[in-house]
């Protein structure tokens, strides 16, 4: 083989080494491309889980303080019906007393006393 | 192959490799990173939103107690009123038991006459003594009660003569006093005076029927 011959067969060998590696190097490109895309989804997913969770949560919250509200509000209501029933029941026991004190005023007796 | 072109195809397959891999390797960390940060970024608002709703509750809890504690008081608040009017109504109908019977040792023609005295005494006291001529203005019933000794006393007491009107009025008890020329009235009528002593009158049921609970 003469040197011509040989000098072109090196240049297409390197030709095509270059070729490969272009190809090589585009694939771990698009490859990387295509693992961001991947990461892409992913976070998508992560963005729309962390919602659906938040959502959740914030309803267990609103729906735990509610009942306790309604709770404690219930008995603050039973203790003062009950409470309100004894007044009623003292109130009613001293009726007497508490016309006998509008009489007094009424009738002008107060005046009357203090003079 | 020629020696050198061998050489240069091997570094040019080397130089891929290297380049294949820096690519993948940033790519990889890239990836790594973004998501490690979104997840960090997630946690974060995740815990500002719990932490916001669940101050939004608290207000919201604390919304329904306060308003539970208004109706609370609200019962408290009716029994009371219910009772201070009860007391009042109570007081009326006993009129025609005092009217009987008196009222603490007092018959009904003296506190009459007290409340008659009171009157005029308001009257005179701001009116010129020659026109201090004043009419008694009572019910039908009540009428009965009055006689002329006690209205000779009450005038000499308030100064200024008091006689008993032709004139009558519908009333559970008490009296109208007015001078003759109709410019100044007391009005002592048990319904007026409720309505113009109401505060005291509260004041003094709610004392009676609610202070003092060891009694």
């Amino acid at each position: 083989m003469n040197l011509r011959v040989m000098a072109v067969e090196a240049l297409k060998e390197i030709k095509k080494a270059e070729e490969e590696a272009r190809k090589q190097i585009e694939g771990a490109k698009e490859e990387a491309a295509g693992m961001i895309r991947e990461a892409e989804d992913e976070l998508k997913k992560l963005e729309a889980e962390a919602s659906k969770d938040m959502e959740r949560k914030a309803k267990e919250i609103a729906d735990k303080y509610t009942k306790e509200g309604e709770e404690e509000g219930e008995a603050i209501l039973r203790e003062a019906k009950e409470e309100a029933e004894k007044l009623r029941a003292i109130a009613e026991s001293r009726l007497e007393n508490a016309v006998d004190a509008v009489l007094v005023r009424i009738l002008g007796l107060n005046k009357q006393v203090e003079r | 192959m020629h020696v050198g072109a061998s050489e240069i195809v091997e570094r040019i397959k080397a130089e891929a490799r290297e380049e294949q891999e820096r690519i993948l390797r940033e790519a990889r960390a890239q990836v790594e990173n973004r998501i490690k940060n979104a997840k960090a970024d997630i946690e974060e608002r995740k815990k500002r939103f719990i932490e916001t709703e669940r101050r939004k509750a608290a207000e919201n809890k604390d919304r329904i107690i306060r308003a539970k504690r208004l109706d609370a008081k609200k019962f408290r608040w009716d029994v009371e009123e219910k009772a201070i009017k009860r007391a009042l109504e109570e007081a009326l109908k006993r009129v025609q038991h005092v009217k009987k019977e008196g009222f603490k040792g007092k018959s009904y023609p003296s506190i009459l006459a007290g409340l008659i005295k009171d009157a005029a005494l308001s009257i005179t006291a701001g009116s010129e003594r020659s026109s201090s001529e004043l009419e008694v203005v009572l019910s039908a019933e009540d009428a009965q009660f009055v006689t002329e000794d006690m209205l000779k006393e009450v005038s000499g007491e308030a100064g200024g003569e008091v006689r008993l009107s032709e004139e009558k009025i519908k009333t559970a008890g008490g009296v109208i006093v007015r001078r003759s020329d109709g410019k100044i009235e007391v009005n002592n009528t048990f319904e007026e005076r409720m309505k113009r002593f109401y505060p005291e009158l509260r004041e003094d049921i709610v004392k009676v029927l609610f202070h003092d609970r060891k009694e």
